[in-house]
């Protein structure tokens, strides 16, 4: 399984990597610093599955979400968010967002997650 | 790890700090959507460490486009103390009230106008810095107190720090974000001001996101 973790905060994508490889530390991680960057590395990687910030310099996650669905329907993206605004939740499903989580995210939640995309 | 900013926090701190100002200021943000059933574009946060003596011109670089200002200051304690400043452009609390008016009522007495403009401002004020300032204390697990809000409207947002109890030799920690509201274009700043005392407590932050 390949995962993609975009956030500006190094120490949130380090928060996030760390619940991941104690479900399952071979899972291979690349990461992205803003939604230019998810959006190049998205189209390289093609990962299984991506967790995605709203709200980032250079592009934000929103137009991040539209051009990583818009390249591939398929891309299953976690929008992983502070901007926990019923339209922001909203807007985001509606662009094709998997599903929607607050930071910071119980680590659960994001177990819970990777066990169904191992499933699928 | 690398150090900067004055040698008070690493990268890795201010990076964690800039990440609960993101967390609280976007959980403070939610409240108040949901409340006034609006959108608001948030910025990306930013943490800066400068003298006091240097901060009205750091302050003002951000909100330059202001010539003059409303401003809600609330002043906080607990482990530490600090001053939360909500900052909108002059004018700006006319278009607040306008969210908590019903549009078929009409206040022609300015006087009751100009205190219902302030009720307004000082109400976001209130959602605002105390949800904003109550996350982050509770991100750190720290307990805080807060001082009644202050409102000044039209006024140069200098005079709210010319008074305030900071020493001018010491350094501040800026908290700071923007955001605007989606239908109105209404855009404004909060800065959370953080004495030397704050420090120690803020770097508990860092821990946090580590687990």
């Amino acid at each position: 399984m390949k995962l993609l973790i975009v956030d500006d905060s190094k120490v949130a994508r380090m928060l996030i990597r760390s619940i991941i490889a104690e479900y399952d530390n071979s899972i291979e991680i690349c990461e992205a610093s803003n939604g230019l960057e998810a959006t190049e590395v998205q189209k390289k990687e093609s990962p299984d599955l991506t967790f995605l910030d709203l709200t980032m310099p250079v592009m934000d996650g929103f137009e991040a979400l539209r051009i990583i669905k818009e390249n591939n329907i398929n891309a299953v993206v976690i929008v992983l968010t502070a901007d926990i605004q019923k339209k922001s939740v909203e807007k985001c499903m509606e662009m094709g967002a998997y599903k929607v989580l607050k930071k910071l995210p119980r680590k659960e939640e994001i177990h819970q997650i990777l066990n169904t995309i191992r499933n699928r | 790890m690398k150090k900067n900013q004055r040698e008070q926090f690493t990268e890795l701190e201010l990076d964690a700090l800039q990440e609960t100002m993101n967390i609280s200021f976007g959980s403070a943000v939610a409240d108040l959507a949901e409340i006034m059933d609006i959108f608001i574009n948030l910025n990306v946060p930013d943490i800066k460490t400068v003298k006091v003596s240097e901060l009205i011109n750091s302050i003002g670089k951000q909100i330059s486009d202001f010539e003059n200002c409303s401003i809600v200051e609330q002043k906080y304690y607990g482990d530490f103390s600090g001053i939360a400043c909500l900052i909108f452009p002059y004018g700006m609390e006319k278009e607040l009230l306008s969210y908590f008016q019903q549009p078929e009522i009409i206040i022609f007495e300015s006087d009751e106008l100009r205190v219902l403009e302030k009720e307004a401002l000082m109400e976001i004020g209130n959602i605002l810095i105390g949800a904003c300032i109550g996350k982050i204390f509770e991100l750190i697990n720290s307990h805080i107190t807060y001082l009644p809000p202050l409102t000044m409207i039209g006024e140069n947002f200098q005079s709210s720090f010319e008074n305030s109890s900071l020493n001018k030799d010491e350094i501040v920690i800026i908290m700071e974000t923007g955001f605007s509201f989606e239908d109105r274009k209404i855009e404004g700043y909060l800065f959370l001001l953080n004495g030397q005392d704050s420090v120690p407590h803020l770097k508990k932050a860092l821990n946090k996101f580590q687990g």
